[in-house]
């Protein structure tokens, strides 16, 4: 099993720069959210108000960037980031273009996941 | 607009950064460093103070004034340009301060601390960050 002393930088830099990216995300929904609202899937778009539900999924992303940053139970919190990139890549899939990115983020999540799957919950 | 999330993002984690280090001060407890180095050597050095201020708290405070001042701008936009404006030379001040402490832990304390690295790379892109936002 990989050491926890060799696991540090790269659970820290993973886990950093995966919440740094839900947070710019968040933050920018704030203070545009024209420019977000599109990409909430129409459906859940027709069952809750676009604005809310954005300000509510906002709110969700500081929470797990959050969760990410502290590093407590690490691998619960990838995980959690892994299924909200599926999610957003899964009902964004016709913007390809803007969430192949996403991809990307999804994986380094689920490395998250890999890091942490048998350790204390503090990296 | 994009320029002032990244602003406050980049602020919200200085002050994250900066706050861990406090608290694990104030708690008395060892730093652990990813990098393989010793953070303790360089946050208990003798150039963890500057006015018999520490260095965290300093940060805490000059990473939350950025975070409020961006808020300010946003809630009150008609200060927006004087406050973008003075960014330049707070973040200035910062990256410049933080650049001389990342020289002392490579020439006076031969040691590295990670978290103090991370500070000083914040301090920097903020530092850029604030040119987008005139």
């Amino acid at each position: 099993m990989i050491g926890m002393d060799s696991i540090r930088l790269p659970s820290f830099l993973l886990r950093t720069g995966i919440a740094l990216t839900l947070l710019y995300a968040a933050t920018a929904s704030f203070l545009d959210p024209n420019s977000w609202i599109g990409y909430l899937p129409a459906w859940m778009r027709s069952i809750i108000p676009a604005e809310p539900l954005l300000i509510a999924f906002s709110l969700f992303e500081i929470a797990l960037g959050l969760w990410l940053i502290s590093g407590k139970h690490a691998r619960y919190a990838g995980a959690l980031a892994a299924l909200t990139m599926f999610g957003i890549t899964i009902t964004n899939i016709t913007n390809l273009d803007i969430v192949f990115r996403d991809i990307g983020l999804l994986a380094a999540a689920l490395a998250i996941v890999a890091l942490h799957r048998k350790e204390s919950p503090n990296p | 607009m994009p320029f002032t999330a990244t602003f406050i993002v980049l602020s919200a984690l200085g002050i994250a950064n900066a706050a861990y280090l406090a608290f694990k001060h104030r708690e008395g407890k060892p730093l652990v460093c990813p990098l393989d180095h010793d953070c303790n050597a360089v946050v208990e050095s003798r150039w963890n103070k500057i006015l018999g201020i520490r260095n965290e708290y300093l940060g805490v405070l000059f990473y939350a004034g950025l975070f409020i001042a961006a808020l300010v701008t946003i809630f009150v936009p008609e200060t927006s340009s004087t406050i973008n404006r003075s960014f330049i030379y707070a973040t200035g001040t910062g990256a410049l301060y933080s650049a001389f402490l990342t020289l002392i832990q490579m020439i006076a304390i031969k040691d590295y601390c990670f978290y103090c690295l991370l500070s000083a790379l914040t301090a920097l892109l903020l530092f850029i960050n604030s040119f987008f936002l005139l």
